[in-house]
């Protein structure tokens, strides 16, 4: 008996579904850091349901305003990568620059007023220690704030390559890496801001 | 993803931060005010994950996969703020 195939058993399946945008091992990294900070927002709320009079008493003494203007930060930020990512994939890699300077800029005005939000709970004698509430705000939030550094830094480099004619409508895959960690990054926020600042 | 899309995605993020904040500077708190926060959450999540991550095109597994981890984090914390408070 013949093991060969029929022609008319073999079929190529077409599909226009794209892959994901950038390298996919950053997907794999993102999709850790997504299940790890699902962790952390999860025991949070466990935790805060034995301790609801403390977690809403501690949460008063947050700046709300500060978390509101680091969300409209880091969400325009996010905006701006993705016009780095509409330019280059136009070839317009002065463009793609432009833009992924800006949300280099806006991302570091979130860094400034974090470390300033840390400061001035360091200053008021809070720490790490002081109650659950405070463990849980200043953990998270250090996390994250560790993120946006380390998204700083890719952006920075995707930049620097950028701004030496590095990517091209062709081949942009660095582009959309850095991109997709920035858009994880503020994806945990629009998840964080409302649980720690707002929900009470 | 057009430009005028983005520049739309990003009126509604923006627009749905304020409310959200807004109702919480108003002074609402408990089950209304964690209905209302985590509705504005998943939205904006979706909208990032769509059209700023780029998921919505790609093959339906990737988008999947991240959409449920947005919806199961919402549902479980607003599942512990409506059982205890």
């Amino acid at each position: 008996m013949s093991a060969e195939i029929p022609l008319q058993a073999t079929r190529i399946v077409v599909t226009n579904k794209k892959e994901l945008p950038g390298d996919f091992a950053i997907w794999m990294f993102i999709f850790a850091e997504l299940l790890v900070f699902g962790v952390f927002f999860l025991t949070y709320a466990i935790v805060r349901s034995n301790n609801i009079e403390l977690f809403n008493q501690s949460q008063l003494l947050l700046d709300r305003g500060l978390g509101l203007i680091n969300t409209v930060v880091l969400i325009t930020s996010s905006y701006f990568v993705v016009r780095a990512v509409l330019a280059i994939q136009k070839n317009e890699s002065t463009r793609c620059v432009f833009w992924l300077n800006l949300s280099i800029a806006t991302g570091m005005v979130f860094i400034f007023i974090k470390i300033f939000e840390f400061y001035s709970k360091f200053s008021q004698g809070i720490n790490l220690s002081t109650n659950a509430f405070y463990t849980y705000y200043i953990s998270m939030t250090f996390f994250h704030f560790m993120h946006v550094i380390l998204g700083l830094v890719i952006l920075t480099a995707v930049m620097l390559k950028a701004k030496r004619g590095g990517y091209s409508a062709m081949d942009h895959t660095g582009v959309e890496t850095g991109a997709s960690y920035w858009h994880m990054v503020d994806l945990v926020w629009i998840v964080l801001f409302p649980l720690v600042y707002l929900m009470r | 993803m057009a430009e005028s899309r983005a520049l739309k995605v990003w009126f509604i993020l923006i627009f749905l931060t304020i409310v959200s904040y807004g109702f919480a500077h108003m002074g609402y708190t408990g089950q209304v005010l964690v209905a209302i926060v985590l509705a504005g959450a998943w939205i904006k999540g979706q909208l990032i994950i769509d059209y700023f991550m780029g998921l919505k095109h790609v093959r339906m597994l990737w988008r999947v996969i991240v959409s449920a981890w947005l919806l199961i984090v919402l549902l479980a914390i607003g599942g512990m703020y409506f059982t205890y408070g």
